[in-house]
């Protein structure tokens, strides 16, 4: 599936030798099927068992983009009608911005980032549009974003994520921050007159950190292709600046590390020496942010990597209290819908499931 | 269809948004959620039936488009709007005098 997306050649005998049901089911949770879709109907080679199943399902993606393309708009429209100037980011903004069709960018809900300040009247305008607050886990703390779901006839046309801090880990507290986002942003007229989302610059170093930060070992093709499709559009000075940026923010590790992954999968063009170049000020200690890239680590150690980042043992209390006693409704919610238990036990059980999933180490 | 080609035309609801791609169209009613997949021939007719002032006009510029048939062509085109009115997406309304 990379070599396709690459542009390069792929035998007519190793897609004759594919299961196309489980081509599909890969294509999906990779994230890229409507892209590897367009790609093998180009090509003109594909067996057509393979080709009938990925043109329906590229097709539904289409009807789901056009469902989700009007209530965004909705969305979009209304924030700024309300002065809410909330910037359309991640997979939802590169939809428009960097891919030829929204459709062959999947994506299960729009992030939408906005100040801090503006959260109640944000929650508020949402809920006026018919959209429900999703039940959570967790604090402002350790989540710094809200689903919301509009629902029609019971099924969900529209998850919209409500960020007001694109990072959640600890490590990243500082290295994106709205008022700077904003400043930088772009329209976005490919969606609507009102939208906005980031620069390039920032969206690629977003790219480059979500997968890391919030992901861990799960590497998905389409988080690879988004950096790809936004460095394929970068020209000499923007390396320069986005090298800086990186430093600045001390994400040069992870920025690296995804860049170099995009490069091998995609040959997405890195100008040589870009990490060769000196960052600017004096030698620093080893980037906080770098120990996310190490394979396989336990729940438990992201947590603790969380704790060293807050401001301060107040900080640290509230977190920890906000992982061990998330709110009754969630608990109600996930461990017992529909079952008169105590809270005290489901806070145990929690307690005793959550501790072996917190050390087990990802398989 | 009860009233004549001539005395209709076919409008797309403001509830239905659609898309092409290639040659072909999605068409989706935001209402149900239902979509229709045109093949570049539906989306041909899809064309001429939004373009033309009425369902009759649009059947004749296919005939002479496809240099077919007229009544197959009628056929086809009342088979088309059936399946389309039938899930929401499209209006079929009385031409205005």
């Amino acid at each position: 599936m990379a070599a396709l997306l690459a542009g390069r050649r792929v035998e007519p005998a190793v897609l004759a030798g594919v299961d196309p049901g489980e081509f599909c089911r890969d294509a999906e949770r990779h994230g890229v099927l409507p892209l590897v879709a367009e790609r093998l109907a180009a090509l003109g080679e594909t067996p057509a068992g393979l080709a009938a199943r990925l043109r329906e399902r590229a097709q539904g993606h289409i009807a789901t983009d056009l469902a989700r393309e009007a209530a965004l708009r909705e969305l979009v429209g209304a924030f700024d009608g309300a002065g809410l100037a909330a910037l359309v980011v991640k997979g939802a903004m590169l939809a428009y911005s960097h891919y030829p069709r929204p459709d062959l960018r999947p994506r299960l809900d729009s992030d939408v980032l906005i100040a801090e300040r503006d959260c109640r009247a944000a929650h508020e305008l949402l809920v006026r549009l018919g959209y429900g607050p999703e039940v959570q886990a967790g604090t402002d703390l350790i989540l710094y974003q809200r689903p919301y779901v509009l629902r029609r006839h019971g099924a969900a046309v529209h998850v919209v994520d409500l960020h007001w801090r694109l990072v959640n880990p600890q490590a990243f507290r500082a290295v994106f921050d709205y008022d700077e986002l904003a400043a930088g942003s772009i329209g976005l007229p490919a969606l609507c007159a009102a939208a906005r989302g980031l620069s390039a610059m920032h969206a690629l170093a977003i790219a480059c950190v979500h997968p890391v930060a919030h992901h861990l070992d799960d590497e998905r093709l389409i988080w690879l292709y988004d950096i790809h499709m936004i460095a394929c559009g970068l020209r000499g000075e923007d390396w320069s600046r986005f090298r800086t940026l990186a430093a600045d923010r001390r994400v040069v590790a992870i920025c690296r590390a995804s860049l170099e992954r995009a490069a091998e999968l995609f040959d997405t063009p890195v100008p040589d020496g870009l990490w060769c170049e000196p960052a600017s000020g004096s030698p620093r200690s080893p980037e906080p942010t770098g120990r996310y890239l190490r394979p396989k680590r336990r729940h438990a150690e992201v947590v603790l990597d969380d704790l060293r980042g807050a401001a301060g043992w107040a900080e640290r209390w509230r977190m920890i209290r906000a992982h061990v006693f998330p709110p009754a409704a969630y608990m109600r919610e996930v461990y017992a819908p529909s079952s008169p238990r105590p809270l005290v036990w489901l806070y145990l059980r929690r307690a005793i499931v959550g501790a072996s999933k917190w050390l087990r180490r990802p398989s | 269809m009860s009233l004549a080609r001539a005395e209709v035309r076919a409008v797309k609801p403001e509830k239905v948004v659609l898309r092409m791609v290639g040659n072909e169209t999605v068409l989706l009613n935001t209402d149900t959620g239902r979509y229709f997949a045109l093949n570049d021939v539906g989306t041909q007719v899809w064309a001429r039936l939004m373009s033309e002032a009425s369902v009759q006009a649009a059947c004749d510029a296919l005939c002479r488009e496809f240099d077919a048939d007229l009544r197959e062509i009628e056929m086809d085109v009342d088979q088309l709007l059936a399946r389309l009115d039938a899930e929401g997406l499209v209006e079929i309304r009385r031409v205005e005098p």
